[in-house]
């Protein structure tokens, strides 16, 4: 007759069972599931409803739950006691195992159903090949465009800022979900520092157009705002 | 009971837990896990893990409350014992374990 801990006993702790994991106990994938699977299937959920997947039945959530337990095993010799709880940790492992079951379970794509019955129109090419020689044309023809530039002036937001700040806004309108890093090849600088570069030229921009009363017929254009 | 211990039976209550989580599906995904590796024999080997497992022993009580070598364990988690190779008590337990088919 075997003698089992008793189901009383402490349950094992997250850090006791990964280092359990990183010697390579993979049993311990058991006890993570049962004792902490709960706590997993949290984030589980979090990541399901990202993938736009609101309800799963509890065997599709279980089997998410388990598989994140053995992606987990995978990492446990990386992962160290005091840091983040190791599903939190390895975020973007357990959204992988989701995105994987949501990818598996989607519906394909129906051709026919697909289709757009109504042409969109193409839109107008500029005659210029860059944001930046458009610009100048439209600083000479439309008395609104001028006014930007002054502003950009007044507010020392330079020429290769302003045209930056215009080409974010160009890409954001034709629909590219990161302008930021896009444009960084361009730019050849890091997308966090495009980022910061929009963020303070559209600062200061805002705080001269609200501040000049000269600027007030600027004040709404979305580039300032 | 200390705090804790009432924190986990309090957990074991909780509706989220109400599916226990068969030790045969966790068994059949450790498989897939285990045959990644390149072992010989991946459903015993998820087997035994499953048994394990379940009882939350260390490899060594557990070898020791079944009798069997801590070798022979280590072989048979690792996938390179098949049914007819593990030691009779291990396959005792198995034999009468769901997860081993």
């Amino acid at each position: 007759m075997r003698t089992l801990p008793s189901p009383l006993d402490e349950p094992p702790s997250v850090a006791e069972l990964m280092a359990r994991m990183a010697a390579g106990d993979t049993a311990a994938v058991f006890a993570l599931n049962e004792h902490h699977g709960h706590r997993i299937a949290g984030a589980v959920r979090h990541h399901l409803r990202d993938c736009g997947v609101d309800r799963i039945t509890p065997e599709d959530l279980q089997g998410l739950v388990l598989d994140a337990c053995i992606e987990l095993l995978a990492v446990a010799p990386a992962w160290r006691p005091g840091w983040a709880q190791p599903w939190n940790w390895a975020w973007g492992r357990i959204r992988g195992v989701v995105a994987a079951w949501v990818g598996t379970h989607a519906v394909s794509l129906d051709g026919e159903r697909a289709e757009v019955d109504v042409e969109v129109p193409a839109s107008a090419r500029s005659t210029e090949d860059t944001v930046a020689e458009a610009f100048a044309r439209l600083v000479e023809a439309e008395p609104l465009v001028r006014l930007v530039a002054e502003a950009a002036q007044v507010a020392r937001v330079d020429d290769v800022a302003l045209v930056c700040l215009l080409d974010y806004r160009v890409q954001q309108d034709q629909g590219d979900p990161s302008p930021a890093h896009t444009l960084a090849a361009r730019y050849g600088v890091h997308p966090d520092t495009l980022r910061q570069r929009i963020s303070r030229g559209r600062r200061r921009l805002r705080e001269v157009v609200r501040a000049d009363p000269r600027f007030a017929a600027i004040a709404d254009l979305e580039l300032v705002a | 009971m200390t705090g804790r211990q009432a924190l986990e039976a309090a957990r074991r209550r909780h509706p989220s837990v109400r599916t226990p989580v068969p030790a045969s599906a966790v068994a059949a995904r450790l498989a897939e896990h285990v045959a990644r590796s390149g072992a010989r024999w991946p459903e015993v080997a998820a087997a035994v893990l499953a048994d394990r497992g379940t009882t939350g022993l260390d490899p060594s009580a557990y070898a020791e409350s079944l009798g069997v070598s801590c070798t022979a364990l280590e072989r048979a988690e690792a996938g390179a014992l098949g049914p007819d190779e593990l030691p009779a008590p291990l396959l005792r337990v198995l034999a009468a374990s769901l997860a081993f088919r």
